[in-house]
């Protein structure tokens, strides 16, 4: 009796659980959501901490953010702050052997930057080269990282060349970027002149050695030797500055100052 | 095939919607309960560690059709609002469908445009009724006694109600004969109380049905180099790979990030280029001790490493090999709908969600602490929550300072129910815990 009851049940509704509704009679509240397949350009729901802080407008310059080395998580945060140009430097095809042949994919490297203080290198595999384009920028975009400028001579005008000199390795290539007077350009292969370039640095002197011809040991190891130009304590760094409250100190509800 | 229900927010909500009769699933505002006989009182809602009342987070409405006692179940989830603890408490009650609240067949009524009237006409639904805390939404012990019509759960509610407002209601509404509290916004010639800020903002929940197409990786990858017998090795032993390997469709290589030990570069003609790893021995191994007294090349060696900065932290895997499958799994769903707070799944097969490779929730997940059964996932809270709640504060307004990766809810497979106590003199618990597991962003 129990069953044929409960089986006529079944029939009329779907069973009950988190999310099923029978049939309504109102308007459904769940046709005000978009449809799956006409997606218009998705707004940016942060996800971390930092970029709720990011997207309310709580933080005003990027280097807040850098200041305190917080590791940054969305790209859409870098997106805010900077109006970045990327480029594709290459392309590469690698293959991996499995049990079914060979599986090739694309490997691409993009590099971002707006010629003034700031980039990033992204590298990024992927079955299709669009794909891995798109995700290279993704990667380089959350790789962002600040250059420091300094002079050859006399401290005249803008900065226009790397502070001292800095050399970065990776694997067996390893790049070393030297001052360099105003007016000299970059003097340097096509692949760390292009990353130069989107720094913003002007002028600067390179000396490489090791397989420069691994394009990722190459790109990767002068990204290493610019990010070290910040990482590098010079004498009019020694005076000591006061310090100030991370922004997640900063914005949040100083429980310490309220009264229980 | 893997059903999961998201759950998104709604800022346009009927808010007479949002109360007991209609069993909401909901953020925010004062928590709605099921079986009004057994409210929770004030004292079984403090976090554990500062034993301060907690706030209400959020419920869901999961009824569960096998199990006559859960005909109407609902999941509250409550959090202390200091962020020093970090203390979550997952809450379930439950109630069969005849019961002493609502009609036996509320579910479908409650879309009608009457259903209201069905509990003045009836009012044995109502009587039963406690009475809940204007401030809090926990169980009432007392009313105000100028007006007699508010009630609230200890003196702080009181006290704390009284200056948001009350104060001005309160001879209104003493004159007032027929009160309906949750009509108080309406009625135009009471003023309005401000909002506390104990309560976090309100919003609805529409659920949307998804079926999952993406799976996560493996995360132990075996990678076979056998060319021969191919279709044969695999019939025995890696039955369970076999298995994994049908559910991932399109996940094998396309997010296999950057795995590239084995790849191999191509030249122009396809021809594989193999790298020389020459030079590892550039760098001395010993942390830049030297073993020679010759000043210059001493000199020339602390210049190298002054260049270099060998000493200096920077890791330089943060950028070529350490790469989180986890959060890149969860970038990835999550970039489909980026407002999803909830995700709800009673498969087995559902891969939950996670923000790290590193703290996963405990492989033993502790059993049911009302009858011994075990526990079983049902559903995740997702950080855009936190997004959603803040949206019109300057951080000033916002007291709460809440931050988490992933909320993970564990309930009772059986979904038993609540033991009375006999022994002892205080009344049953009003609900049972589950277990709810956070994870963090990795620092």
């Amino acid at each position: 009796m129990a069953d044929t009851t409960t089986a006529a049940q079944a029939d009329q509704k779907p069973t009950r659980a988190f999310g099923r509704q029978p049939q309504r009679g109102a308007p459904q509240r769940g046709g005000a959501r978009p449809q799956r397949g006409a997606q218009e350009p998705k707004s940016w729901v942060p996800v971390t901490k930092l970029g709720r802080l990011v997207a309310q407008g709580l933080i005003k310059n990027i280097h807040e953010i850098y200041l305190f080395s917080l590791p940054i998580k969305e790209f859409q945060i870098i997106d805010r702050f900077l109006h970045l140009k990327d480029e594709v430097m290459k392309i590469v095809p690698v293959q991996k052997q499995t049990r079914a042949g060979q599986r090739t994919r694309f490997k691409a490297f993009v590099v971002v930057g707006d010629h003034n203080g700031h980039v990033g290198l992204g590298v990024k595999c992927a079955k299709e080269v669009a794909t891995a384009i798109s995700g290279a920028i993704v990667a380089a975009k959350l790789s962002v990282i600040p250059v420091r400028r300094g002079y050859w001579g006399n401290k005249l005008g803008a900065p226009h060349t790397v502070p001292t000199k800095v050399t970065g390795k990776c694997g067996s290539v390893a790049v070393r970027l030297v001052p360099a007077p105003r007016g000299t350009g970059i003097v340097a292969a096509r692949v760390p002149k292009k990353l130069l370039q989107f720094a913003g640095v002007d002028d600067v002197y390179t000396s490489s050695r090791g397989k420069t011809r691994t394009m990722g040991n190459f790109v990767m190891a002068t990204f290493f030797a610019i990010t070290k130009t910040f990482a590098y304590l010079t004498p009019d760094l020694w005076r000591e500055v006061k310090l100030i409250k991370t922004p997640y100190q900063e914005h949040s509800a100083i429980l310490s100052e309220k009264k229980e | 095939m893997v059903n999961v229900v998201l759950g998104f927010t709604e800022k346009d909500f009927n808010k007479s919607q949002l109360t007991s009769n209609y069993f909401p699933t909901k953020v925010g505002g004062k928590p709605v309960w099921l079986d009004l006989s057994n409210i929770p009182k004030r004292e079984e809602l403090f976090c554990e560690k500062c034993s301060k009342q907690m706030a209400f987070l959020m419920q869901i409405y999961a009824p569960i059709d096998e199990n006559e006692d859960s005909f109407h179940r609902m999941v509250h989830i409550f959090c202390c609002k200091d962020p020093r603890c970090g203390y979550y408490a997952a809450v379930r009650t439950q109630l069969p469908q005849v019961n002493s609240f609502y009609p036996s067949d509320a579910d479908e009524r409650k879309y009608d445009e009457n259903y209201e009237d069905l509990y003045k006409q009836q009012p044995e639904y109502t009587k039963n009724r406690q009475n809940t805390c204007d401030y809090c939404g926990c169980f009432a012990k007392s009313n105000c006694s100028g007006c007699k019509k508010v009630y609230y759960c200890s003196k702080e509610h009181q006290q704390l109600d009284w200056e948001l407002g009350h104060s001005e209601q309160c001879k209104l509404l003493k004159d007032l004969n027929i009160i309906d509290i949750n009509n108080l916004e309406e009625n135009k010639k009471i003023p309005r109380k401000r909002v506390s800020d104990f309560l976090f903002k309100e919003l609805d929940i529409i659920t949307e049905s998804l079926e999952l197409k993406e799976f996560p990786p493996p995360t132990t990858t075996t990678t076979t180099t056998t060319t021969t017998d191919d279709k044969n090795t695999n019939t025995n032993g890696n039955s369970n790979t076999e298995s994994i390997n049908n559910l991932k469709i399109d996940s094998d290589d396309e997010y296999d990030d950057d795995n590239d030990e084995d790849d191999i570069d191509l030249d122009e003609n396809g021809n594989p280029v193999y790298k020389n790893e020459i030079g590892k021995e550039l760098i001395p191994t010993n942390g830049g001790e030297t073993m020679t007294n010759d000043p210059e090349a001493i000199g020339k060696f602390e210049d190298y490493i002054g260049e270099t900065g060998k000493k200096a932290e920077f890791n330089e895997e943060t950028f070529t090999k350490i790469k989180d499958k986890s959060l890149i799994y969860f970038k990835r769903i999550v970039d489909n709908d980026q407002d999803q707070i909830l995700r709800y799944s009673k498969d087995s097969n559902y891969p939950i969600l996670w923000v790290s490779d590193t703290d996963q929730a405990p492989e033993p997940i502790p059993q049911c602490s009302n009858c011994g059964s075990n526990r079983k996932f049902e559903f995740q809270i997702l950080p855009q929550l936190l997004y959603f709640l803040d949206m019109d504060s300057t951080l000033a307004n916002n007291s709460f300072d809440i931050d988490f990766g992933i909320l993970s809810i564990y309930t009772c497979e059986s979904s038993c129910q609540i033991k009375s106590n006999t022994t002892t003199t205080t009344t049953s618990p009003s609900f049972v815990k589950e277990y709810i597991f956070k994870q963090d962003f990795k620092k």
